[in-house]
C-alpha cells in the first residue's frame, strides 16, 4: 500500500471516529442549549402572564393577549403544582402527527384563586437545527474525503516525484559503472536527506569497490611476472642433463602447478579487463569466417576423438564487435565442445544472422548447466582447468548484449548465442 | 647468429639467454630502454626481441629505430597478452612476430628461428638435419629424400621438434604450439601424445631414426648429433 493512502485511510477512519463523536457531543450540547433557551422563554413568559393575571381580572382577555400556546384552568381544591417542565407530543391538525412541544407546568396562588398554568413552546425548531447540523457535519466529512482524494492524486504526482526519481535513479545505479549517482534536491526536506544519505553511500560504495578492484587487478598482475620467472627457470632446469627420473618427476609436477597458476592468473585478467571494458575498439569482424578457421585449427583434435562435424554456417555474418572478444569467445566454446566431447561423438556448429548453435555430445551433467557459468564452477571438480571459461563467455555476452543458453537433453550439451 | 633480449626482468631476461645460447645463438642483454639504445648504436643483431613496456621508454621507439637503422634485423615483440593496442601498433612498425607473456621459451626460440630462416633465406631454403630435409616455404619434408606425408599439425611438430633439438619439450609447451591460446582451454595432453606417436611412426616407416624421446612424465626430447 502506498504511504499516501495509508496516511490518508488513517486520517480518514481517525476523522470518522472524532466526527461521530463530535456530532453526538454538540447534539447533546444544542439540545441542551436549545432547551435552556427554551426553558427560559417559558419563565419569562410565565412571569409576564403572572403579571398580566394579577393585573387583568377576566382570565379570558388574558389568553386573547397570548400568543403561546397556554392552558391556564382555575382549580378549586388547594392543590399545589412545583414549577416543572417537560417534553411532550401534542397532536395538532387532523392528522394527529405529534410535534414535540417543551412545557411549563405550575399552578400559582392569584388573587385568592389559584390557577394551573401550562405553558408551551414548540420544540420544532431544535429537530431543524440537529438535521442541518447532520446534514452539514456529513457533507463537511464527504468534501474532507474528496479533498483529501484529490491531493492524494495530484500530489502523489508532483510531491512524490523526486522520490520516484531517485528510486529510477537507484535502479539504473551499476557498482561497476564509474558514473556518479548524483541525486538532485527537491523541495521536500525528507527527499533531500534521503539522497544525499544515498549520495554519500554511492560514493562510499565506488570507493570501497574501486579499492578493492585496483587490489585484485594488482595482485593479479604482479603474479604474472613471478610466475614467467619460475616458469622460465624450470624450462632451463630440464634441460639439466644429469636429473634423474625421480627429479624430473618432481619438476613436472611443479611445472603443472606453475601451469594451472598462470591459466588462473591469465583467465582472471581477462574476465576483470572485460569488465572494465577494456575492449571498446569494435570494429566489424567476420564470424563466418573466425569460425571456420577456428574450427580448422582444432581440426586435429576433431580428427583424434573421431567426431562427426555438421557445420551450417551462413556466409558473410560480421558483428560489430572487438576482435579479441570475438575470438575469446568463438575458441572458449568450440573448444569446449571438443574437450568435453566423447569419443565418435557429434558436434555440431550452426551460425546465422540470429544466433551461433553449438552442440555436442558429451557426459551427462551433476550439476545444473546454468550453473556451469558462475565462476570456479566445473562438472568434475577433477579437472585441472579452473572452470571459468563459461564464466568468461558469459562475462563476455553480458558485455556485449548477447543472450546465451545451456540446454541438455538426452546427453547433448547445447550453447545457444542469440546474436540479435 | 647474434640476439638482443631487451627485457626489463633480469630473471626472466637470462634464463631466455641461458636458453637460447644452447641453440648456438650468441646472446647479449638490455634491461633497460637506454642500455638497449646504446647496444643498437654500437652492433648490429640478426634478431632482436623486445618488450614492450620498459621501466625507462617504450620498446615501440626501439622497433621505429631498429627498423631504420638496420632493417633486415629480425624483430619479435613481447608484451603481456590482451595487450593488443601494443601488439597491432609494433607489428605495424614492421616487427616480424610477436609473444605473450609469459611464454615458453621454447617457442621463442622457435619463433627465433622461423624469423631468421625467413630473412636469411627469403624462403627459398633447405634444413638439413641428417636424413631429415625441410623445405619450410612448401611445408614439405622429406626423410631419405622420401617425402613424408604429415598433416599440417604434424609438420608444426617436427619444425618445433627440429627448432628445439636436443632440448627437453614440456608437453605444455608442444601444446601452446600447436593450439596457440586455445591451449589454455585443453586439460588434457592426449593429443599431444597421439600426435606425437603418429609423427614417430610416419618417420620409422620412412626408415629414418627414431629421434623423439620420451623424458618420463614432463614431455619429449627430438635427438640429433
Amino acid at each position: 500500500m502506498k504511504l499516501q493512502k495509508k496516511i490518508s485511510r488513517y486520517f480518514i477512519t481517525v476523522s470518522l471516529i472524532i466526527f461521530i463523536l463530535s456530532s453526538i457531543a454538540s447534539y447533546f450540547v444544542l439540545k441542551n442549549f436549545v432547551l435552556d433557551e427554551v426553558n427560559e422563554t417559558l419563565i419569562a413568559e410565565k412571569n409576564d402572564l403572572l403579571l398580566q393575571l394579577k393585573k387583568e381580572k377576566k382570565l379570558q382577555n388574558v389568553l386573547n393577549n397570548h400568543t403561546a400556546r397556554l392552558e391556564i384552568r382555575i382549580i378549586e381544591n388547594g392543590e399545589k403544582v412545583n414549577e416543572q417542565f417537560k417534553d411532550t407530543l401534542i397532536n395538532i391538525g387532523e392528522k394527529g402527527e405529534g410535534i414535540p412541544f417543551r412545557q411549563l407546568k405550575l399552578s400559582e396562588m392569584i388573587n385568592g384563586e389559584n390557577y394551573l398554568i401550562i405553558l408551551r413552546r414548540s420544540l420544532i425548531e431544535r429537530e431543524d437545527l440537529i438535521t442541518g447540523i447532520s446534514v452539514m457535519i456529513v457533507s463537511i466529512f464527504f468534501l474532507i474525503i474528496v479533498g483529501l482524494n484529490l491531493i492524494n492524486y495530484y500530489g502523489e504526482k508532483k510531491w512524490w516525484k523526486p522520490f520516484y526519481k531517485t528510486l529510477d535513479q537507484l535502479s539504473d545505479f551499476r557498482l561497476e559503472q564509474k558514473k556518479k549517482l548524483n541525486l538532485q534536491s527537491s523541495q521536500i526536506d525528507e527527499f533531500n536527506i534521503l539522497n544525499k544519505t544515498l549520495n554519500n553511500m554511492a560514493e562510499k560504495l565506488h570507493e570501497d569497490y574501486q579499492n578493492l578492484k585496483e587490489f585484485s587487478e594488482n595482485a593479479s598482475h604482479e603474479m604474472q611476472t613471478p610466475l614467467a620467472i619460475i616458469r622460465s627457470k624450470l624450462d632451463v632446469m630440464i634441460q639439466e642433463k644429469s636429473l634423474s627420473e625421480e627429479q624430473f618427476n618432481l619438476i613436472s609436477s611443479i611445472y603443472q602447478a606453475v601451469n594451472r597458476l598462470t591459466k588462473l592468473n591469465q583467465s582472471m585478467n581477462l574476465l576483470t579487463k572485460i569488465e572494465n571494458r577494456e575492449f571498446s575498439q569494435k570494429e566489424n569482424v567476420g564470424i563466418s569466417e573466425l569460425i571456420k578457421s577456428q574450427i580448422d585449427n582444432l581440426e586435429f583434435l576433431i580428427s583424434d576423438k573421431e567426431l562427426n562435424v555438421e557445420k551450417n554456417i551462413e556466409e558473410n555474418i560480421s558483428l560489430n564487435i572487438n576482435s579479441f572478444i570475438l575470438e575469446t569467445l568463438i575458441s572458449n566454446l568450440l573448444i569446449n565442445a571438443v574437450k568435453h566431447n566423447i569419443q565418435g561423438g557429434d558436434f555440431k556448429i550452426e551460425l546465422n544472422k540470429n544466433h551461433l548453435k553449438i552442440s555436442n555430445t558429451g557426459k551427462p551433467l551433476h550439476t545444473s548447466p546454468e550453473k556451469l557459468f558462475e565462476r570456479f564452477k566445473k562438472d568434475s571438480q577433477t579437472s585441472d582447468s579452473p572452470g571459468l571459461g563459461l564464466s568468461i563467455v558469459k562475462k563476455i555476452c553480458e558485455q556485449e548484449g548477447y543472450g546465451i543458453e545451456y540446454k541438455l537433453c538426452n546427453n547433448i550439451h547445447i550453447v545457444i548465442v542469440t546474436l540479435s | 647468429m647474434k640476439i638482443l633480449i631487451i627485457e626489463d626482468e633480469k630473471d626472466l631476461a637470462n634464463s631466455a639467454a641461458e636458453y637460447l645460447t644452447g641453440q648456438n645463438y650468441k646472446c647479449e642483454l638490455a634491461y633497460n630502454y637506454d642500455d638497449a639504445l646504446d647496444k643498437l648504436e654500437l652492433y648490429q643483431y640478426d634478431c632482436a626481441v623486445v618488450d614492450i613496456m620498459l621501466p625507462d621508454g617504450n620498446g615501440l621507439e626501439l622497433i621505429k629505430y631498429l627498423k631504420e637503422r638496420h632493417s633486415d634485423s629480425g624483430i619479435i615483440i613481447v608484451s603481456a597478452k590482451n595487450a593488443l593496442d601494443d601488439r597491432i601498433k609494433g607489428l605495424n612498425l614492421g616487427a616480424d612476430d610477436y609473444l605473450t607473456k609469459p611464454f615458453h621459451l621454447a617457442e621463442l626460440n622457435a619463433r627465433i628461428d622461423s624469423i631468421i630462416r625467413r630473412r636469411k633465406f627469403k624462403g627459398n631454403e633447405e634444413v638439413v638435419f641428417d636424413e631429415l630435409k625441410i623445405i619450410p616455404h612448401s611445408r614439405l619434408v622429406f626423410v631419405n629424400d622420401i617425402t613424408l606425408d604429415l598433416t599440417k599439425k604434424e609438420y608444426d611438430l617436427l619444425l618445433f621438434f627440429l627448432s628445439n633439438k636436443n632440448k627437453v619439450l614440456t608437453r605444455e609447451a608442444i601444446a601452446e604450439n600447436l593450439l596457440g591460446d586455445q591451449a589454455d582451454m585443453m586439460d588434457s595432453f592426449d593429443f599431444i601424445y597421439s600426435h606425437v606417436k603418429n609423427l614417430r611412426k610416419k618417420i620409422l616407416n620412412a626408415k629414418g631414426k627414431d629421434r623423439i624421446k620420451t623424458i618420463y612424465s614432463i614431455g619429449y626430447k627430438f635427438k640429433m648429433k
